[in-house]
């Protein structure tokens, strides 16, 4: 049976940081903490490994489409920088730019359980056992790393680029992003009132999108350490 | 709707440009409210303190690990420090 243990988190730039406390005792009698009941009870990093036991659960931008998502390849597994620009290679010499995968110059792919390089990507080569992306990365380039889990490569995708991308929004807020296009495009002409005013009904139309999933009461209670 | 009738609808025939602004907007609408959510998953490694978080991440909802207050192999959301630990990670990892 797995100990319970206690974990606490914060930030630390574009990375988080885990920490567990450590409550193992420390009676050391050369210690000046020396006593009875004196016990070691303060945060650092993880005691232990354990497999898959960080989830973090995120919102992303749907600025592409997983057109069918049994069309996925999971036989990459590690990466390297090539010119500065990532690539994912397979050991199990698959060749990406014949069928099933087909990719070429200029089609995207888009990577789950791969860690920071979750999302959409943008194909430079592929070849045997290979694709090189437009994405950059600052690695090193002859020691491949390996990805932490196994990543799943989504090859038939549809990405947000020219007029027939269709938006994966619901309704309301497809005419809420025509309001949001609609204030950028008159920001740019210094036309600042109509700015205005559009953001504002886009930022109404999100609220009211917001509040129509949730009926009846909105009630607030004061927490516990409230002024009273 | 496609990119094309959102095009028509704000008068613009750039397609470049309401692409760019469209992506900006999807991003914003995502920092408002929430429609397209991920659950992603790390191993926690002994002594290794930082994870670095997914490049795409508009918003982070939560936090959860395994056996955190349980011994039954649930996963529970743990809190945010206020302040940082004062026993430091010496390598940085």
């Amino acid at each position: 049976m797995a100990t319970s243990k206690q974990y606490a988190w914060y930030l630390e730039g574009n990375q988080v940081a885990i920490v567990e406390k450590d409550v193992s005792f420390d009676n050391d009698t050369n210690s000046k903490d020396y006593g009875p009941g004196a016990s070691k009870q303060r945060w650092e990093s993880p005691q232990s490994s354990v497999a898959d036991a960080l989830e973090v659960k995120y919102v992303y931008a749907p600025n592409y489409t997983i057109d069918e998502t049994e069309d996925v390849n999971t036989a990459i597994d590690t990466y390297v920088s090539l010119d500065g620009l990532l690539k994912i290679i397979d050991q199990g010499d698959d060749d990406y730019s014949a069928s099933p995968e087909s990719l070429s110059d200029g089609s995207h792919i888009v990577l789950t359980n791969a860690g920071k390089f979750n999302g959409l990507h943008k194909v430079k080569a592929a070849g045997v056992g290979y694709i090189t992306l437009y994405t950059k990365i600052s690695n090193n380039a002859t020691v491949q790393q390996s990805f932490e889990e196994t990543p799943n490569l989504y090859y038939n995708v549809s990405a947000l680029e020219d007029e027939s991308f269709e938006l994966d929004l619901p309704l309301y807020l497809q005419k809420a992003l025509v309001y949001y296009v609609k204030a950028k495009l008159a920001e740019d002409a210094g036309e600042l009132k109509l700015r205005e005013y559009a953001m504002r009904e886009f930022k109404k139309m999100i609220e009211k999108h917001e509040n129509s999933r949730i009926s009846g009461l909105r009630i607030t209670t004061a927490g516990s350490h409230a002024i009273r | 709707m496609k990119v094309k009738e959102l095009m028509e609808r704000v008068g613009s025939n750039q397609t470049g440009r309401a692409v760019a602004y469209i992506k900006d907007g999807l991003e914003e609408i995502n920092m408002l409210t929430e429609t397209h959510t991920r659950l992603e998953r790390f191993d926690i490694t002994e002594n290794q303190r930082f994870y670095t978080l997914p490049n795409e991440m508009v918003k982070m909802i939560d936090i959860r690990v395994k056996n955190h207050l349980n011994s039954k192999d649930e996963y529970r959301s743990i809190p945010r420090m206020i302040h940082k630990p004062v026993v430091k990670d010496a390598d940085n990892i």
